[in-house]
């Protein structure tokens, strides 16, 4: 049965990108700027390049280490029934797509800030719905002075107040990665419990190309430290800050991902490390990123592959460079989508309602991602075929000529099947034409209805007293000791 | 005496960066007026490709040759404009990535399409402290200071600057535009900047318009 999948290298072509990449770790080198880092790769058989900060990083010294990365682990939820396996072959897990600067505002059309009404909305909205798997606060509440730890820690506690699903945690700087690991901890129930428990995973964004910058690599550390999962994610563009060919940047993202695996498993060899790419190319007519293209669903394909050599779950893209929830955000989304899936990427994290190449969110398109994912996962899981479903005894019964749906076994076989067999959309129209007829609100009239609809019924499961005290009484430590440490 | 301004143009145009400063060179020897050579042979070379980027029929890679080719032409041309000269000048935009902060693909487009546009760039590259930018634009004379941003954490250091250049008692003559992927209109009018662009194109319109030569 099933298991739809779609390759883009062949095995000989996977084996190329690796050895190439190899070859750049070993004469070219990746440049690491956190000082416990360089020593962990030092100690380990690294050697130093010629240029200031440039690591070599042997290929015995990759092979080793991936050796020892976990494979299959649990990340585990606020409610267990939202725990999940990763790196069984399961579907594609699905998350918020991050870090906005922009919220699409229904009533006006127009971007605007983002607020923490709406951030406490897209989490509430997201918890509630079955196909988002990893759920956090998706946009940026960063004002003119920037953020700091409590601003962060309290996104992290607010998220856990509105979902009970797995999230992912502040990914700035090391110090505030610590700060939201005390949250985590008082989640795990002690820090000790914690290290045995996936429950916040740390992202990190290698700089391309080749560059573990101090801030991202503190948060490799701080998180690995803690057992905790590390998303090593390359958002690469060909052309600009990559070698123009897809072959080139998947050489060099791969370095960049496995070198950053490397110095994961240094820091705790039972640390998740998730391969990441949501990599595509600049635009060289219009001088932009262009992250909804075939090129980054190519990529994502690839990417998929080659994480998949090493043992390694990963994650990929599902995005559009639309300005807004409009025709194009849809469809870009859906064909990248849908490569990542039908390549069996363990995750695609940073999907639901972001477009404008990750840029911009809304909730319409939150629910519209949401049957484009439900469409994907169709497709994925493929045609049973096997002597119950080729259903040639039904056939029989029928006979040519007749109707399937008058005979009782075939209203009955039908029944039984009806689940497994189709994908059914929430907010898009099958129906005729003589029932929507062309007074049928639109597409993303009838997402917004559905947004209001569920904010108005649905309750996510509180948060322990308990531990909503605790938590709370962290943050207040927080707001104390001020912005940079000291007392505010 | 051939006409080296013509010729300087079509160096431009034909992405010939090696050649360009010999050729530069010679037409000096032969007694090319500097300015001339800029104005009628570099720049009118740029602004042909600039335009024809600008319709969607050359791809990014050809504006950046155009760009370094005329940038090297300036180079030799440049000091050989006598002092005090009448004409135009090169109009200055010292760009730079704010302290903290290491991404510059953005920055690196805003200079290629600025250089095309006509403007002389000082580019200061990553993680750079506000005095040093300031510095900068002080030393060159420039016009406008750019600075990007991409980490939500390095954004604050563009309102560093933006007071830093105020308690120097600079503004509002000196102009700072900010970008970067992050940087939205609202917060841009937040920090008092005097503007931002949502790509590399807009940020070129938006200098134009701060200078008062609106393009």
């Amino acid at each position: 049965m099933g298991n739809a999948r779609i390759e883009v290298l062949s095995s000989d072509e996977v084996d190329a990108i690796h050895r190439a990449s190899m070859d750049v770790l070993e004469h070219v080198g990746v440049v690491v700027r956190e000082a416990r880092a360089t020593k962990l790769l030092l100690d380990a058989g690294a050697s130093r390049g010629p240029a200031e900060a440039v690591i070599l990083i042997p290929e015995s010294l990759v092979k080793e280490t991936l050796s020892k990365v976990r494979r299959r682990w649990t990340w585990h939820a606020r409610e267990t029934k939202h725990s999940f396996e990763v790196g069984d072959g399961g579907r594609t897990r699905l998350g918020p797509g991050s870090a906005c600067t922009k919220v699409l505002d229904y009533e006006t059309g127009q971007p605007r800030a983002p607020t923490v009404r709406d951030a406490v909305d897209l989490v509430r909205l997201m918890d509630a719905l079955d196909l988002v798997d990893v759920n956090f606060t998706p946009v940026s509440l960063s004002g003119p002075e920037g953020t700091t730890s409590y601003d962060e820690v309290s996104t992290t506690v607010r998220d856990l107040e509105n979902t009970s699903k797995p999230l992912i945690g502040p990914s700035f700087n090391g110090a505030m990665a610590k700060d939201a690991l005390e949250i985590a901890a008082i989640l795990a129930g002690g820090q000790e419990a914690l290290r045995k428990r996936p429950m916040l995973a740390g992202y990190c964004d290698p700089v391309s190309p080749l560059i573990h910058d101090r801030p991202m690599t503190e948060i490799v550390i701080e998180y690995a430290a803690m057992g905790q999962p590390v998303f090593l994610t390359c958002l690469d563009l060909a052309g600009a800050s990559a070698p123009p060919t897809l072959a080139g940047t998947l050489v060099q993202q791969n370095a960049e991902i496995l070198s950053g695996a490397v110095i994961a498993s240094l820091v705790n060899k039972d640390a998740p490390v998730i391969y990441g790419c949501v990599s595509g190319i600049l635009d060289m007519r219009a001088g932009n990123a262009a992250l909804g293209g075939p090129e980054f669903g190519l990529l994502s394909i690839a990417a998929a592959q080659l994480a998949h050599r090493y043992g390694l779950p990963c994650t990929t893209g599902g995005q559009s460079d639309s300005k807004t929830h409009d025709a194009q955000a849809s469809l870009e989304k859906g064909m990248t989508l849908l490569a990542s899936v039908l390549a069996g990427a363990d995750f695609v994290d940073l999907f639901f309602g972001s477009y404008d190449g990750f840029g911009t969110t809304s909730a319409e398109q939150i629910v519209i991602d949401h049957d484009i994912a439900a469409y994907a996962f169709r497709y994925r899981s493929g045609i049973e075929v096997d002597d119950e479903t080729l259903a040639v005894d039904l056939l029989r019964e029928v006979g040519a000529g007749g109707n399937f749906l008058r005979n009782k076994r075939a209203l009955e076989y039908t029944m039984a099947r009806v689940k497994s067999e189709y994908a059914f959309p929430d907010v898009l129209d099958r129906r005729g034409a003589s029932s929507t007829a062309l007074t049928a609100p639109p597409l993303l009239e009838r997402a917004h209805a559905r947004v209001q609809q569920i904010l108005a019924e649905h309750e996510p499961a509180p948060l322990e007293p308990d531990l909503r005290k605790e938590m709370h009484a962290a943050l207040e430590r927080l707001r104390r000791r001020g912005a940079h440490g000291t007392p505010a | 005496m051939e006409d080296y301004a013509a010729r300087l143009k079509q160096a431009v145009i034909q992405y010939d960066m090696e050649g360009v400063a010999a050729l530069a060179q010679e037409g000096l020897d032969h007694g090319l007026n500097p300015l001339k050579g800029i104005e009628d042979g570099l720049a009118a070379g740029i602004r042909e490709v600039g335009a024809r980027f600008g319709k969607g029929e050359l791809f990014l890679p050809e504006l950046v040759m155009a760009a370094e080719t005329m940038r090297a032409g300036v180079a030799v041309l440049e000091p050989h404009i006598p002092k005090g000269s009448a004409g135009r000048k090169m109009r200055k935009v010292v760009l730079a990535t704010v302290q903290d902060d290491i991404h510059e693909i953005g920055k690196n487009l805003v200079s290629t399409m600025l250089t095309a546009s006509g403007f002389e760039v000082v580019d200061l590259g990553v993680n750079q402290p506000s005095d040093v930018i300031l510095k900068k634009a002080e030393d060159t004379g420039a016009e406008i200071v750019g600075v990007s941003a991409l980490m939500t954490t390095s954004m604050p250091r563009m309102k560093e600057l933006i007071k830093a250049t105020e308690a120097k008692g600079l503004r509002p003559k000196e102009k700072i535009i900010v970008g970067g992927a992050p940087v939205t209109d609202q917060y841009a009018k937040e920090i008092g900047s005097d503007g931002t662009a949502g790509d590399a194109s807009g940020a070129v319109r938006l200098v134009h318009r701060l200078v008062g030569d609106a393009a």
